[in-house]
């Protein structure tokens, strides 16, 4: 029995070692149920993945075993097996769930329950909801620091950003920033967040030791209808790139002096944003035009363009 | 007095609880009454069967600014009055002011009353939030530096059906037909300002009274002049009627009307009716964030939100969001505030700020047409034509500063502070 087990071990190991050799960007199609799989070395499409109802938010556990999707029509975060490309379970997550953040840990997922106004903390090791926690109204975008000790949520209705205290299980500060908040990003060293606002326009910079808003970064250019969506900060933490939705631009930000320093044109309908662990390649999820845009961050130039599934929302890339 | 106790209050919270601050909300939400938001509401003539949305609408914001409020230790009141005649209403808004001592408030109100509280509320250095009235005299030679017009004026609707009949339709030449009230004589003259400015043709003006029951004669003369369009300036019970028998004469020509009281179409069987009309708010729009929006709404109420509740909800989460990010209640800091470009989300996909030369509430609107058979849900009559400003017309006009009356032709000079 061993020795007929033992090379199918064999096989399959160095066959999913050879396609996972470098690293992979999954991106959710919400109008086609799908993750677009994308080798982030050929900038080349390897595999498609069907998965569940009107996919969005996307994370990656810290080993890149599992990804979860947030299934907003199935009111459930998918799971998928990223070795064999298949979904294997639906963890029930509250109505509507849209965006959620992994821990750094990999054993908890928190998750924006946008029509419940509250945000939901699953064990990733249950697959069960351990707290239910009131935030803002229309709860959005979820960041965990990188300590894993806060996770900030964005509300859309309230202006707000509830901070949560991850031993706790509790809000311990509420902080108003720009309007319509949508999703968060934390400094690699963890000291200030990036809060983008799609009404305000703007982009909030956050102390985390103080919570308080400390700058506002007016993201606009002529004739564009820029609305700051999804945002990432770069490894070393020197800059920060916003989508800017129908801007259909992404904006870069010099965090020495929290100035928009560059406009990079991208596809149509710029959401999810995520970048490759050097920092040197950015994705861009662009909903409209149903492509990712691949971004040199030296040159900073589209290098590449992929056709995705329909309406790509989201990007998580392996590390 | 109100923003010097809590600030000194919160100064206080701050030096002792730090980070803290949040914590403490209930405990200041105990010790310091509620804002108060004054909300006066017509139940006379048409406004009458509106009076209840205004009142859900306004209700949804009022939870929806507490939320916000006790993140920062305050919370907000509503005080209702309503009349069912127009003599009382200064006195209720007198109440109000002097009594209840308000900081701001909204009105559900006819054009008339509108212009009372206008006044008044000037004179009293109390913000007004006007949800109901679009006369554009109340933005022109009566607009008031106090006053901010949430609803939309006759000229923004006139510009909005005008837009697409114009530069998407390519339709020139109208046939007006209106009754022979003040208000609707002073749109159709906005109507035929705006044709004129296009350089389009009036075929014909029929001023007809109110309350007909058979359009026959109008609908045969109509047909003999052949315009391209039918511009129905009528009161909503007229309207509807007129566009029943209209459909069923079957005229080729597109019939299209400044406004509809959709509260009042919702009594009607809307697959019998025809035309075209810009509205501020529909409860089937999805784009954006009206979903949510229409959601909440549906949900609380078991009822679709129309335009008067759009209006009501925006003008008390302004006032709300205004105070909280000002943190003054003063109506000094309320203006400036809302004269400095301040963006409201008004879940229609862009930021809503006022226009400064007359406090207009820029907004887009949406061209509806009746459906040829009703939706899933209750209340499921209409579809959605475009979106004005029109995507992809690239006129001066077409734009949320452009439409209604131009900058060169406002009469509106507003007083200072």
């Amino acid at each position: 029995m061993n020795y007929l087990i033992v090379p199918i071990i064999l096989a399959y190991l160095t066959f999913f070692t050879d396609l996972t050799a470098n690293p992979l960007a999954y991106v959710s199609n919400e109008r086609s149920n799908s993750v677009t799989v994308i080798d982030t070395k050929t900038d080349k499409v390897v595999d498609t993945i069907a998965v569940g109802n009107r996919p969005r938010g996307i994370g990656l556990s810290p080993d890149g075993r599992i990804l979860y999707l947030a299934l907003g029509r199935d009111n459930a975060i998918g799971v998928v097996d990223t070795v064999t490309r298949k979904q294997i379970d639906a963890i029930s997550a509250g109505s509507d769930p849209e965006a959620f953040s992994v821990s750094p840990d990999g054993n908890r997922l928190y998750v924006s329950n946008e029509d419940a106004n509250t945000a939901s903390v699953i064990d990733t090791q249950t697959h069960q909801i351990i707290a239910v926690i009131p935030v803002g109204i229309e709860p959005e975008g979820v960041a965990v620091s990188p300590n894993g000790m806060t996770v900030y949520v964005t509300a859309e209705t309230t202006h707000t950003v509830s901070v949560i205290d991850t031993i706790a299980l509790k809000v311990i500060s509420t902080i108003l920033v720009g309007s319509r908040p949508r999703a968060a990003a934390f400094t690699p060293d963890g000291k200030q967040a990036y809060i983008t606002s799609e009404i305000g326009s703007v982009v909030s910079v956050i102390d985390t030791k103080t919570n308080k808003v400390i700058d506002s970064i007016k993201i606009e250019k002529k004739d564009k209808q820029i609305k700051p969506m999804g945002v990432i900060v770069s490894p070393d933490g020197k800059h920060v790139y916003v989508a800017t939705g129908r801007g259909n631009l992404v904006a870069i930000i010099d965090t020495s002096t929290n100035t928009v320093i560059s406009y990079i044109p991208v596809g149509m309908r710029v959401w999810g944003v995520a970048l490759t662990t050097d920092g040197k390649k950015l994705y861009t999820a662009n909903g409209i035009s149903n492509d990712v845009s691949v971004i040199n961050t030296e040159t900073e130039k589209v290098v590449a363009t992929i056709s995705t599934g329909k309406g790509p929302w989201g990007i998580a890339i392996e590390k | 007095m109100r923003k010097e106790i809590l600030s000194g209050i919160g100064v206080i919270i701050s030096l002792f609880f730090g980070n803290l601050f949040t914590f403490s909300n209930s405990l200041i939400v105990e010790n310091i009454p509620p804002i108060k938001i004054g909300h006066l509401s017509s139940q006379t003539g048409s406004l009458k069967d509106q009076h209840e949305y205004a009142i859900m609408g306004a209700r949804l914001s009022l939870e929806e600014n507490n939320v916000l409020a006790g993140f920062f230790g305050k919370e907000f009141s509503l005080v209702s009055e309503s009349y069912t005649q127009i003599k009382f209403a200064p006195q209720k808004a007198l109440k109000l002011i002097q009594e209840d001592n308000v900081i701001a408030i909204v009105g559900n109100l006819d054009e008339q009353a509108t212009l009372f509280i206008s006044e008044l509320t000037q004179k009293h250095r109390v913000p007004f939030f006007n949800s109901a009235s679009k006369a554009d005299n109340l933005r022109g030679v009566d607009c008031h530096r106090y006053t901010f017009h949430i609803k939309p004026s006759a000229a923004i609707y006139i510009s909005a059906i005008g837009q697409w009949l114009i530069h998407k339709k390519n339709l020139t030449r109208w046939y007006f037909l209106s009754d022979d009230s003040f208000a609707n004589i002073k749109i159709y003259e906005q109507a035929q300002h705006f044709l004129k400015q296009e350089n389009g043709r009036e075929i014909a003006h029929e001023i007809i009274s109110t309350g007909k029951s058979t359009y026959l004669p109008i609908l045969k003369k109509i047909k003999y002049t052949n315009p391209e369009v039918v511009f129905v300036i009528l009161n909503s019970e007229d309207q509807i009627n007129f566009l029943k028998q209209y459909k069923k004469y079957d005229l080729p020509f597109q019939v299209v009307s400044p406004y509809m009281d959709i509260v009042q179409l919702w009594k009607h069987d809307a697959k019998n009716l025809i035309g075209v009309w810009p509205t501020i708010w529909y409860h089937e729009l999805f784009r954006y964030s009206a979903r949510e929006l229409n959601n909440r709404f549906f949900r609380k109420y078991n009822k679709p939100m129309d335009s008067t509740a759009w209006t009501n909800w925006a003008a008390v989460k302004i006032i709300g969001e205004v105070v909280i990010r000002s943190n003054s209640t003063t109506g000094k800091d309320i203006i400036e505030s809302l004269e400095s470009n301040f963006p409201f989300d008004g879940h229609k996909g862009s930021a809503l700020t006022f226009r400064n030369r007359d406090h207009q509430l820029k907004q887009p609107l949406h061209l509806v047409t009746p459906r040829s058979e009703p939706g899933k849900r209750k209340g499921d009559i209409l579809k959605i034509v475009t979106r004005v400003p029109i995507p992809g017309i690239k006129v001066k006009s077409n734009s949320l500063e452009g439409l209604g009356i131009p900058h060169s032709e406002s009469k509106c000079q507003l007083e200072s502070l």
